[in-house]
């Protein structure tokens, strides 16, 4: 039987090897690598061109609002903490030329301690606690904090930052942390690195902590168990601001935001078998929503719903790359590099080409028209897989590569 | 029979084990009883509590350990001639009504929106409002009567939408959630044949009180009491309001500053 599929698999060999491809089709094919290598490293800046954030944009909500592709976490999984009403001032050394105050609210160091002490009793069914808390100055309640955070050990997961000197601010207690810092050209959050000058972010360290497992490093790519990994994927929005209720119904659960003093007043009061289905099985969040915003495509978002988003996007595979979209991409490149290389191939706006003689026009309709197939294909990615590719950048390099292919011709014809 | 009896004993102890879910008050607004008892802040009720509203804008916040935050009112349906003032908690689905509460009728209000413009200006990105602003329009370019209104809309499904109520010269917006969390709205400007769309922005309720607490943390300083308020005002309270509050009404900002922490200061326009 072994020996039939074997006979069946070479003369399948011989058949392939047969075929006789065109030379422009392979050459197409070994480009289109050379394009999905030149995509992945393009992903792995913190570049978008604001083009793309509209085609971003626009995808996510034909995705999300017009077609309802729109699956949501249950409520069961996470606790969001807003920290937006427990701040107290700080003083700090005031820059004469600033018209900043000089002094800084913080996060009530003493709240948030009571607040993990609530947590404590529970801390073995929380697979994490993430508090998107600057602790980097010194103030009342440190001590208490530092000893609370102590307790829950692994469990809680703070954040430090890199400010424009590249060097991390780590927090001033002895707590795990990551780098919450990500890079935006265009004034507005796209994607969240899985790593930023060598340090783990803190969706990654999220994802490693509450999987059991390790994203590692190879050369400039990123692999988790032999798959290999955007470097900084787009963000897939699964819970937004939207999402949150103030609920009518009793019979539905809602996301909400509960205020970190609220939780801990309440706390008084609440039965423990009450602060064990509010806290167990959860993520819990803690953050600012009001004060805290970043501009994202689906509107402004706190940043500890940002991270949120980020984690769901590593959790729910979206930053891997699939065979399924590795094939949809070499297929998507070769067949458009073959069609500028051969001028043969679909072209939409062909009809508008014959009555318009001038060559330069015909070269910004070529030019719609490859964008138009641009599009189509991180449709494609984003509806079948949950990938944004970056196509102007592609597109740029397209159309450079066609003009001095161009002008190569006019050369050997003169 | 054996197996009979099994399914006997499960089939009587059903009702013993469905889960009755526990809710604790967070806040209570207005007068709300249970059992003949105020309800107050910490109170544990469940879906069978028997809850008893005294008026119709009584709210009452609520926590469910298992489902997030609830807002219960009392039930009013068009077509009942009373609102139901006594329900079991499990049968309070209100509507997604909200109810106008009294204006401040001394206030005169300092914002003058001259045009749908103006409006635009403001109600875009985020906007912070605190309850009885008074918003001032030119009357001439933007006619709120019967046929010519402002009206929200929600951008999602559930949102608290606040109501607009038109005051001589101006209006105010009613019926304003004070948790301070961003609601996603859709400001439009209708007159007869036509709706425009002003623009979509975030809106946050603050309390009063609250930001006057945000406030007060700028007057209070020790190195602030030898500067004057108007330094304060200028070099540290509107950094701080453009950079959290967005777009706000800075008579608002102003009057609280003067009245609320007692600064006597005139404080510059």
């Amino acid at each position: 039987m072994r020996r039939k599929h074997k006979v069946a698999w070479l003369r399948f060999c011989r058949k392939i090897k047969a075929v006789k491809v065109p030379r422009l089709w392979k050459f197409s094919f070994l480009h289109s690598l050379f394009l999905l290598l030149m995509g992945y490293f393009w992903l792995g800046t913190s570049y978008t061109f604001e083009d793309e954030a509209l085609l971003i944009k626009w995808t996510t909500l034909i995705k999300k609002e017009l077609m309802g592709i729109d699956p949501k976490p249950s409520p069961d999984e996470v606790l969001f903490i807003n920290t937006a009403g427990s701040k107290i001032p700080v003083y700090t050394d005031a820059d004469a030329l600033s018209l900043k105050p000089a002094v800084e609210l913080i996060t009530d160091r003493e709240q948030l301690a009571h607040f993990l002490d609530l947590l404590l009793p529970f801390k073995d069914s929380i697979p994490l606690i993430v508090a998107d808390v600057l602790f980097d100055i010194p103030a009342i309640g440190d001590s208490l904090l530092a000893d609370k955070m102590t307790k829950l050990g692994d469990k809680i997961l703070s954040v430090s930052y890199m400010p424009e000197t590249d060097s991390i601010v780590p927090p001033l207690f002895d707590v795990p942390y990551a780098l919450s810092t990500y890079r935006s050209s265009a004034e507005m959050y796209f994607k969240y690195p899985l790593a930023y000058k060598q340090e783990k972010t803190v969706p990654t360290v999220m994802y490693e902590k509450t999987t059991g497992r390790e994203i590692v490093r190879k050369g400039p790519f990123y692999g988790d168990h032999g798959q290999l990994l955007l470097k900084s994927p787009v963000t897939n929005f699964r819970l937004t601001l939207d999402d949150f209720r103030l609920g009518s119904d009793l019979r539905q659960k809602n996301f909400s935001v509960h205020h970190l003093e609220t939780v801990i007043n309440m706390g008084q009061f609440m039965d423990t078998e009450d602060l064990a289905i509010l806290f167990s099985g959860k993520m819990v969040m803690i953050g600012d929503f009001s004060t805290d915003i970043h501009e994202t495509v689906l509107g402004p978002m706190p940043g500890v719903l940002v991270l949120y988003n980020a984690y769901l996007t590593m959790i729910h595979g979206d930053n891997v790359m699939k065979l399924g979209w590795l094939l949809l991409m070499i297929a998507g490149f070769t067949w458009i590099t073959h069609r500028i290389l051969s001028g043969k191939g679909l072209y939409l706006l062909e009809g508008l080409k014959r009555r318009l003689r001038s060559g330069w026009i015909h070269f910004m309709i070529d030019s719609v028209d490859e964008i138009l197939y641009l599009a189509i294909l991180t449709l494609l990615s984003y509806f079948l897989f949950n990938i944004h590719i970056s196509i102007l950048i592609i597109f740029i390099y397209l159309k450079l590569g066609e003009l001095v292919l161009d002008l190569i011709k006019t050369q050997k014809k003169l | 029979m054996k197996t009979m009896m099994m399914i006997l004993l499960f089939a009587l102890s059903f009702p013993l084990l469905v889960h009755s879910a526990n809710y604790y008050v967070i806040n209570a607004e207005g007068k709300i009883y249970v059992e003949g008892k105020l309800l107050k802040t910490g109170d544990k009720i469940n879906d069978e509590t028997e809850i008893k509203f005294t008026s119709v804008r009584d709210k009452l916040y609520l926590l469910s350990p298992e489902k997030g935050n609830f807002l219960i009112q009392p039930l009013n349906k068009p077509g009942n001639a009373a609102p139901n003032w006594i329900t079991l908690l499990k049968n309070a689905l209100p509507e997604s009504k909200y109810y106008k509460t009294a204006s401040r009728g001394e206030e005169k209000p300092t914002l003058l929106f001259n045009d749908v413009y103006d409006l635009m200006g403001f109600f875009r990105d985020r906007v912070t409002c605190l309850p009885g602003t008074q918003f001032s329009v030119n009357t001439e370019k933007i006619q709120m009567n019967g046929n010519s209104t402002l009206q929200f809309e929600s951008v999602a499904e559930g949102n608290p939408i606040p109501g607009i109520q038109t005051i001589p010269g101006g209006f105010v917006l009613t019926g304003l959630d004070t948790s301070g969390i961003p609601v996603a709205l859709k400001l439009y400007y209708i007159q007869p044949g036509d709706k425009k769309e002003i623009g979509t922005f975030y809106l946050v309720a603050k309390s009063r009180a609250a930001v006057r607490n945000e406030l007060a943390l700028f007057f209070n300083l020790p190195e602030n009491r030898e500067q004057t308020p108007a330094n304060v005002y200028y070099g540290q309270v509107l950094p701080y309001i453009r950079e959290a509050y967005g777009n706000t009404h800075p008579g608002m900002i102003r009057e609280i500053i003067q009245k609320d922490l007692g600064i006597k200061a005139a404080l510059p326009e």
